[in-house]
């Protein structure tokens, strides 16, 4: 059988959610291998959801926002950054290796940069192969 | 860099009794009045037993032992939010009150610190073995003990003492604490005041003293004025003495991780997690880790307590927060790798992810109440 990515994506309500709902209307095509969270804001995204995430057995992780400035609640962006940069460190010293997280930033006017953005982290993660947990048998 | 004084009980018997002077013992009695508690710790039996003390009057003073090497307490667990108190501290424990302090846990001007130089603790199980082993005495015959210039000594009742050097011990798998072999931290630049015997003229009863902080300075004045400590400049030469004793001490300890953790960070990523899923794999979800640690203060509901400890994931998500939030803040002490009942060398694996954000971000763990935890950042984010 071949390997097909399992992503769960991490969105925001107002920027990146309307993101995707464009990318639906435009009808544009981007692989079905992502499994949509909806959060009020992307400074929701706990840290211990994304590692959940990984120990369920996702492949990889995307967390997206508003661009930086355009948050619905002006700074919460902020958060999700330095929450970003900490959680690499944090994969890549666990083994599962930080290259399986992205961050992107999508208004809600960008339904074409979401698709594209799932078609490559889809790509991404279908090179890197399944996840270092799912090898355990889990 | 801090004033630096040498320092002395004013009084006759704490001078006598103290470990190099007694300026500790002094400083105590001066700010007795002033605080709400003054924690310590003190002998109640052998060398390897003592217990945690709130000092109530100036005669309790000569029953405080300012360093125990074979006794591993975390006297910053006793700290309490609203409570005036001065505490003596090994510099792990200096650390997590300043993670404390960060987490606002305990408030800054409310505690007084004296710190103590510290060149490791000794684990009381394997001393005790090695002490039978070795030498044939029973560790009850261990009047005291000292770490002095690279050896570990031992008196013991009737007059002998026992003498080896630590690199030999440690050989040999003895020796200091594996938490303390690669601490770097060995004077406590983060405390009010730090004290210690490097540094001071090897026959007469005199302690180092550098003071930090401001509430250092105030206590210090105050001792002095009160007649409970006297000071004077210290010998140019021999403060350099200290420096190098310092700087040799971490350089040994940026050995030691080299050894200890260098292996761990050179494993394939895939080696590494197979390897810290092996690690883990005994573990029977006690929790002690988490009671024993002095920085993990969340109380019953943090998020690591929120996971089944049985949910069947690679990694149990109690071990998977705990690096996480650790990975931003533990110190190193080591107390979790003597709590843990199945032996687990969780210190190493918390050291090690702390070890790799340091060495990327450096940012290291208890050493400023001004630094922001990174996981609590929500400053502008440069860059994006």
């Amino acid at each position: 059988m071949t390997f097909e990515p399992k992503i769960i994506a991490f969105l925001c309500n107002w920027c990146s959610y309307g993101a995707a709902d464009m990318a639906g209307t435009s009808r544009l095509q981007y692989p079905p291998n992502v499994r949509i969270i909806r959060f009020m804001c992307s400074g929701r995204i706990d840290p211990n959801f994304v590692i959940e995430a990984f120990l369920r057995g996702a492949d990889g992780v995307m967390m997206t926002g508003c661009h930086i400035g355009d948050c619905h609640y002006i700074d919460g962006n902020y958060k999700t950054v330095h929450r970003y940069e900490f959680l690499k460190d944090y994969l890549d010293t666990l083994g599962i290796g930080s290259e399986r997280l992205t961050l992107a930033w999508c208004s809600a006017a960008e339904g074409a940069k979401f698709a594209q953005t799932v078609a490559d982290f889809t790509e991404q993660i279908r090179r890197l192969g399944p996840s270092p947990f799912k090898e355990r048998g889990q | 860099m801090g004033t630096e004084y040498w320092g002395w009980a004013g009084e006759a018997h704490l001078r006598e009794h103290g470990e190099s002077g007694g300026a500790v013992s002094g400083l105590l009695a001066s700010v007795l009045s002033s605080y709400d508690e003054v924690i310590v710790i003190r002998k109640t039996g052998t060398v390897f037993e003592a217990e945690v003390h709130t000092l109530d009057s100036p005669q309790g003073i000569a029953r405080v032992q300012g360093a125990l090497h074979a006794v591993s307490i975390e006297l910053s667990h006793y700290l309490q939010l609203g409570r005036k108190t001065a505490i003596v501290l090994k510099p792990c424990e200096a650390r997590a009150v300043i993670e404390n302090i960060k987490r606002n846990h305990v408030r800054r001007e409310d505690v007084l610190l004296i710190g103590l130089n510290c060149g490791g603790t000794l684990p009381p199980v394997k001393t005790k073995e090695y002490l039978r082993s070795q030498f044939g005495v029973s560790p009850g015959d261990i009047a005291k003990e000292e770490i002095a210039k690279g050896n570990l000594i031992f008196f013991t009742t009737d007059g002998q003492e026992l003498s080896r050097s630590i690199d030999e011990l440690e050989e040999a798998g003895y020796g200091r604490r594996e938490s303390c072999r690669y601490c770097d931290v060995k004077i406590p630049s983060m405390c009010d005041i730090a004290c210690g015997n490097w540094g001071t003229p090897a026959e007469k009863h005199i302690t180092f003293l550098e003071v930090f902080t401001d509430a250092g300075a105030a206590a210090l004045e105050a001792a002095v004025d009160g007649g409970y400590v006297s000071v004077s400049e210290p010998g140019e030469k021999l403060a350099a003495v200290r420096k190098k004793i310092e700087g040799i001490m971490v350089k040994m300890a940026k050995g030691w991780q080299e050894k200890m953790l260098g292996p761990f960070m050179a494993m394939e990523p895939k080696e590494r997690l197979d390897a810290i899923h092996a690690a883990l794999a005994p573990c029977i979800g006690c929790y002690a880790c988490r009671k024993a640690c002095p920085v993990c203060k969340c109380g019953d509901d943090c998020k690591c307590f929120q996971a089944d400890p049985d949910d069947q994931l690679p990694i149990s998500m109690f071990h998977a927060v705990r690096f996480l939030h650790l990975m931003e803040s533990c110190v190193g002490c080591g107390q979790c790798s003597d709590a843990c009942p199945m032996e687990i060398p969780l210190a190493h694996l918390h050291q090690l992810f702390a070890k790799a954000y340091e060495g990327r971000t450096g940012y290291k763990p208890g050493m400023s109440c001004g630094d922001i935890p990174p996981l609590s950042r929500g400053d502008f984010p440069e860059g994006y």
